[in-house]
């Protein structure tokens, strides 16, 4: 086709037209992955569960002992003893070793996870990222000693690392959040830096550069929407992996501690009690297992429809 | 090849000289007092200064990191430092700490090792079945489980595992002994099927990305047969990869050892550290973590080193000592690692 | 005369997204033994997936070829079974790969490379098929003693003679190169092509030759097909074909070009954009892009006509239809 007057506009439109179909196309490949949509759907019930938590279960409730009903079995309706009134109560997932409603707790406890998941990846998401991509961006000196400093907090196996630092700052939940997104930071210092490297020498960002646009305006508009797919896809993961770690951390004791919920310190506490009453046990790690695996599959669904390339 | 490894163990130094600064910097701002600890809250003022002084304890940050590193001089506090294998006392069992480590770590070794081995021998096999026959049930089955093993809380799975086989059907013990062969199934299996999972979708999809490239299509365009297509050209390029993830995953099992060690009640580093922290014992502390992180560098070492023998584009590089490509590659496949 | 190959009425599809790609559509073709044929058209005509068939090397279940029939010497490649297919891939029919750079396994020396194909189809041993690796690394006009060599030390130009070494080392009767020269630079290229051509003097080997490039034809074959959406437009010997090209397709293809015999002002491209394989258009697949286009056309698919020694595939030239 030869140029014609009016060329640069209709290139325009061109592009935008292809962006959009390439928006279309990641929207149609995502639909079509069953496992994928369903476990969107597993993470918004949970997500929504989990914000309706004080509603369904007042959290003083679950956090009250009432040692008469210590390990009633899953449907069963015992009275209980709240704020002086006496009333029956329908232990739909049983009790706990003080009697406490397990589906309660374990509501309560989602909520919790779904903060510690998110918090951490913003967390570890806004000081890796901007290290990586300083890194990638400036090279040099800066790469040098951010790939250092990632070199060296990878070589501690990433749970002992968290582990020592909620060991050396101490039990807090603002300090699991710092341990755990410590722990997931150079991740993300790697994965941006790489991702900057690889669009950074490409010839639109080159065009940028020449028609005058700063190393700011180039890096926000140029070269963040480039680095969006694997950021997005790492961040999916990595919630599943916060959930896990904080719920490893608080079984050890270290991280959120009872009588506060938690799906880590419900399983510490049920620990003792596998012989006699196996629910305690069993509920909550299922309900780590099935949020962890649903946004391990978004998170491969979104990479093969982000990258189909990489599929099959 | 051996200036290349002795090269190599140098550029370890810098590293694990950043691990042990962190994880120091780390301890150094732990709440609780060791001098205070040492000395019961009885202690008077005076007493406790001079605890803090014998200890080490009164002198700069940078000035502690470095007598941790070269040692201490005193009567009773005193080492010889990190550098000559000697990291001081337990202010709660005044054991040498070095000794402590040394008499768990073979459990712990012994305990990673078995479940490398498991998720291994599981991993890779299936791994390769279920790529070569990609959507069969097989396949499918194994995808599951590898996706909830995944999943699955460690700590969790091993407490199912004793409530099945030990609490129900009550023909293994629930508590691990290195002495004791039938103990250890459980622990091994617990922490090996998590590297499992992980292993078997590496090898499924290195596998299969391979069984698409072009010399592959050349291999079978030759008329060779297709066991030898898979065995001599498909499995031996996928093995690159493998061999990352197995060797990655090695320190990953030290790592969640810890976890597995204190649900099993088994006298390995994880226990000793855990115990340690509940004590706040932080030459024990330090001492342990600092060299799991060792250990691990070494391994991730080893494994790059092995590349070298696998790959004989790495070989080359090696040899030609041109180190540059050779970080290519390796970043290359980390980054495969990662993304799967 | 003799013919080593024909292809009736291939048609293979890949399914990709529950979307059908229709690659190869109701295939023709035929080559006379000791012949080299030109199979020109543009990235996406099947004319890989047409070479891929006669190795009975579609990848299923992505690809599948629907129907059709391939006849090496009288016997129907599609219906062979795996122990007979193997033993014709490689010792009959060989096929060299477009990119030299990834044909190769990386971690095996080009020797091994060459020597397992030897070993399978010739049954020697080892040290025979290792010394005839290196007398066909020589033929290809590398240094025997580089059969220890592993690929990445070779360039892009010596990788697609080592490539072409493996293709030849059985001495195969039907040779199928896909764009054999294509990544190489313009000064390696005519080296590659210049030894190929005495290869097959030298191997008297039938040859199907896969380029988008007319000028490559020109020199290396003796027939040309063109293909257009999965079909042979036109056919004929190269002769005929350059000379009177007839096809609008074909003739889009030669205005396309530049001359030096011709003072063009300007090179008169085919309008438009080959047809999304998923969604042919019906009748004749040309027709939209097509100058000479008639109402019949988009209703109805052309059947071959014979024009003075060649297939045309268009209305153009048959008998006229209500």
């Amino acid at each position: 086709m030869s140029s014609s007057p009016g060329s640069g506009e209709s290139r325009f439109r061109r592009s935008l037209k292809r962006y959009r179909r390439n928006l279309a196309q990641f929207g149609r490949r995502f639909a079509r992955n069953k496992l994928a949509l369903a476990s969107v759907g597993v993470i918004v019930a949970l997500s929504a569960i989990a914000l309706m938590a004080d509603i369904l279960y007042d959290y003083e409730f679950i956090t009250t002992v009432q040692l008469s009903n210590s390990f009633k079995s899953p449907g069963t309706t015992a009275a209980v003893t709240f704020r002086g009134e006496t009333f029956d109560h329908r232990y739909l997932l049983g009790a706990d070793n003080y009697g406490r409603d397990i589906l309660g707790r374990m509501i309560h406890g989602g909520r919790i996870s779904l903060i510690i998941g998110f918090v951490t990846v913003a967390m570890s998401l806004l000081v890796g990222g901007v290290m990586g991509a300083l890194a990638g961006y400036k090279g040099g000196f800066i790469d040098t000693i951010v790939m250092r400093i990632t070199d060296i907090m990878l070589s501690i196996p990433t749970i002992l690392l968290s582990i020592a630092i909620v060991a050396a700052l101490g039990n807090s939940f603002f300090n699991l959040l710092v341990a755990i997104a410590t722990s997931m930071m150079p991740r993300y210092a790697r994965i941006v830096r790489a991702s900057v490297i690889s669009v950074k020498d490409q010839e639109f960002i080159e065009a940028a550069r020449c028609i005058g646009a700063g190393d700011f305006r180039i890096v926000t508009r140029h070269v963040l929407i480039n680095i969006l797919a694997p950021v997005i896809v790492q961040s999916t993961l990595n919630v599943g992996s916060a959930i896990l770690w904080a719920a490893s951390l608080s079984f050890l004791g270290l991280g959120i501690l009872p009588p506060t919920p938690e799906w880590g310190n419900m399983l510490s506490e049920a620990r003792e009690f596998i012989k006699y009453a196996p629910h305690t046990l069993l509920f909550p790690g299922l309900a780590i297992m099935i949020t962890v695996l649903a946004y391990n599959l978004i998170g491969d669904g979104l990479r093969d429809s982000l990258d189909p390339k990489l599929k099959r | 090849m051996p200036r290349y490894i002795l090269k190599r163990l140098l550029m370890l130094v810098p590293v694990l000289l950043g691990v042990t600064f962190i994880v120091f910097s780390l301890l150094h701002i732990t709440p609780g007092d060791p001098a205070l600890i040492a000395l019961g809250p009885n202690a008077t003022p005076a007493a406790y200064e001079q605890m803090k002084k014998d200890m080490g304890l009164d002198a700069p940050f940078l000035v502690q990191y470095k007598r941790f590193l070269l040692g201490y001089k005193h009567e009773v506090f005193g080492y010889k430092g990190l550098l000559f294998g000697d990291l001081g006392r337990s202010y709660v069992t005044n054991r040498n700490v070095f000794e402590m480590i040394m008499g768990s770590f073979p459990n712990t070794l012994l305990l990673a090792t078995g479940a490398l081995l498991f998720a291994a021998l599981l991993g890779v096999p299936v791994g390769i079945l279920s790529a070569i026959r990609q959507y069969s049930v097989l396949d499918m089955v194994s995808t599951v489980m590898a996706l909830a093993g995944v999943a699955m809380p460690v700590f969790w799975l091993a407490m199912v595992l004793i409530y099945v086989f030990a609490e129900t059907l009550g023909f293994l013990p629930s508590l691990a002994d290195p002495r004791n062969p039938v103990s250890m199934i459980l622990p091994i299996t617990t922490l090996g099927l998590y590297s499992t999972a992980l292993i078997l979708r590496m090898t499924r999809s290195a596998m299969l990305e391979i069984m698409r490239t072009d010399y592959v299509r050349t291999a079978r365009a030759k008329g060779m047969d297709e066991h030898l297509v898979v065995r001599k050209h498909a499995l031996r390029n996928a093995m690159i990869p493998i061999v990352t993830v197995i060797g990655l995953e090695f320190g990953a099992l030290l790592g969640g050892a810890v976890l597995t060690e204190q649900i099993f009640a088994y006298p390995g580093i994880g226990t000793i550290m855990f115990k340690a922290i509940g004590e706040k014992d932080t030459p024990q502390i330090l001492g342990s973590v600092c060299f799991v992180a060792l250990v691990f560098t070494v391994v991730n070492l080893i494994v790059d080193i092995l590349y070298g023998f696998i790959d004989p584009r790495v070989k080359a590089s090696i040899q030609s000592s041109k180190s540059v490509n050779f970080k290519v590659v390796w970043n290359e496949f980390i980054s495969r690692v990662r993304r799967k | 005369m003799d013919t080593i190959l024909e292809i009736r009425d291939l048609s293979v599809h890949y399914y990709a997204d529950r979307e059908t790609v229709q690659a190869v559509n109701g295939l023709n073709l035929s080559l006379t033994r000791g012949a080299t044929l030109g199979l020109v058209g543009e990235t996406g005509a099947g004319k890989t997936t047409t070479a891929l068939s006669i190795l009975k090397m579609i990848q299923e279940p992505q690809g599948r070829i629907v129907s059709g029939r391939i006849l090496f010497e009288g016997r129907d490649v599609l219906t062979m079974d795996r122990a007979e297919i193997v033993e014709l891939r490689g010792k009959e029919v060989s096929m060299i790969f477009q990119d030299p750079m990834t044909s190769l396994n990386p971690l095996l020396t080009v020797g091994e490379q060459i020597a397992e194909t030897v070993r399978k189809h010739d049954r020697v041993s080892k040290a025979e098929a290792a010394s005839r690796a290196r007398a066909m690394l020589e033929t290809v006009g590398i240094p025997g003693g580089r059969a220890e060599d592993y690929p990445h030390q070779f360039s892009g130009g010596m990788k697609q003679r080592v490539v072409i070494a493996i293709a030849l080392a059985c001495s195969p009767k039907l040779l199928l190169a896909d764009e054999p020269t294509t990544a190489l630079d313009v000064t390696i290229q005519a080296q590659v092509l210049e030894m190929m051509r005495s290869l097959k003097e030298k191997f008297v080997t039938s040859t199907i030759l896969i380029t988008h490039d007319l000028g490559i034809v020109a020199e290396m074959c003796d027939q040309v097909a063109t293909m257009y959406a999965g079909e042979v437009v036109e056919y004929g010997t190269v002769k005929d074909v350059f000379d009177t090209p007839k096809h609008p397709y074909t003739l889009g293809l030669f205005e396309s070009l530049p001359s030096l015999d011709e003072d063009r002002d300007r090179l008169r491209p085919i309008t438009g954009l080959m047809p999304d394989p998923t969604r042919l258009p019906p009748g004749c697949p040309f027709h939209p892009r097509c100058p000479r286009a008639m109402e019949i056309c988009s209703r109805l698919s052309p059947e071959p006509v014979r024009l003075n020694g060649h297939l045309v595939k268009c209305h153009l030239y048959g008998k006229k239809e209500g």
